[in-house]
């Protein structure tokens, strides 16, 4: 039975990751490889800020040492936040290994989409097993969209979807911010689905307003090359591919799960709700 | 019940092991989650050596909205 809840994760981590990969490549890896163009200065610029004095170095993203160094009030106040920033600048050194653009980064991007397919596969399995409830396509769908919402949506309202050469706050605050706004979403979707009375459901939309109550991590400063509309394009379009690529998760783990953990199987689950009397 | 006698059979034998059975349902559920935890984190998260990690799910960090850069 393990066996086949596992063979059920990995088809349809493996369906969903190929699926994505070609989605993407309508609208979304078009328009990274377009930002990439704006991501010009990917070296740390050391520079001195004109009224504070403080001299560091970090990526500019391209816009001018001049124009940085006069914005100096909101840099001054918040040094610790940049020097922490600082640290994690990271810069496509040359000797770093990066999979060489066409055939093989896309080689590579469809290997992470399988893995993440299979990851996001895993937990929709384990919730499935949790309850130890029919499920099928249809309800299998409507736990991709929960999927989505927890690991997509609620994410994306605090933390837009970036492209590269995008300004944003240093990279260890937005991930911790991430994981507890996934955490704090599955949590109150779950919740509000398996309770039975209003209090909880109420306890649950709290969590699910907490991380925005709370707030995401933003940078002091926009600098950005990248155009206003190609974010906003990117936004959309990787907001949209996402919710594809759970809907053909939540599907296909949902009719597999159906046919071959529940219905091939007597000793796991107990089936008398799938034999109508 | 005459529709599939095979696994009908099997529930019922079951009613007395029903608490090893869902305690094994349970520790399965919970090891997947931890395994997809740490898939994610390898995906989305880490950097490795040489930003090995970030590099070669570059593309995919940005398409499912991980904080990447």
């Amino acid at each position: 039975m393990i066996s086949k809840a596992i063979t059920t994760v990995i088809l349809a981590g493996f369906v969903a990751g190929i699926l994505v990969t070609g989605a993407q490549m309508l609208r979304v890896t078009p328009l990274i490889l377009q930002a990439e163009k704006y991501e010009v200065s990917a070296e740390a610029v050391p520079h001195t800020h004109q009224h504070s004095g403080i001299t560091h170095a970090h990526e500019l993203n391209g816009v001018a040492p001049e124009v940085h160094s006069v914005v100096t009030a909101a840099h001054g106040s918040e040094t610790a936040a940049h020097a922490h920033d600082q640290n994690i600048a990271h810069s496509h050194a040359a000797e770093n290994w990066a999979p060489a653009d066409g055939v093989e980064r896309t080689f590579y991007t469809a290997v992470s989409n399988i893995v993440t397919g299979i990851a996001f596969s895993l937990m929709l399995v384990a919730v499935y097993l949790l309850r130890g409830k029919p499920v099928s396509m249809n309800s299998g769908l409507l736990w991709g969209a929960a999927g989505f919402l927890v690991f997509s949506g609620s994410p994306a309202l605090g933390l837009p979807p970036e492209l590269p050469g995008m300004t944003a706050a240093a990279l260890e605050s937005r991930q911790a911010w991430w994981i507890g706004t996934v955490i704090a979403t599955a949590i109150g979707i779950g919740l509000f689905t398996e309770s039975k009375t209003i209090l909880p459901k109420i306890a649950a939309a709290l969590l699910l307003a907490a991380p925005h109550l709370i707030g995401a991590p933003h940078p002091l400063l926009f600098e950005s090359n990248v155009p206003a509309e190609l974010s906003a394009q990117f936004a959309i379009a990787s907001l949209l591919t996402s919710a594809f690529f759970w809907m053909v998760l939540g599907a296909s783990t949902g009719y597999l799960y159906k046919k071959l953990v529940l219905e091939s199987s007597g000793v796991f689950l107990k089936t008398s709700s799938l034999n109508p009397q | 019940m005459t529709t599939n006698p095979k696994i009908t059979g099997t529930a019922g034998s079951l009613d007395t092991s029903d608490v090893g059975v869902s305690s094994q349902r349970m520790a399965l559920a919970l090891l997947m989650v931890l395994a997809g935890a740490a898939l994610l984190f390898t995906v989305g998260f880490a950097q490795g050596s040489g930003e090995l990690f970030h590099n070669a799910a570059h593309d995919t960090r940005h398409a499912f909205t991980f904080p990447c850069h």
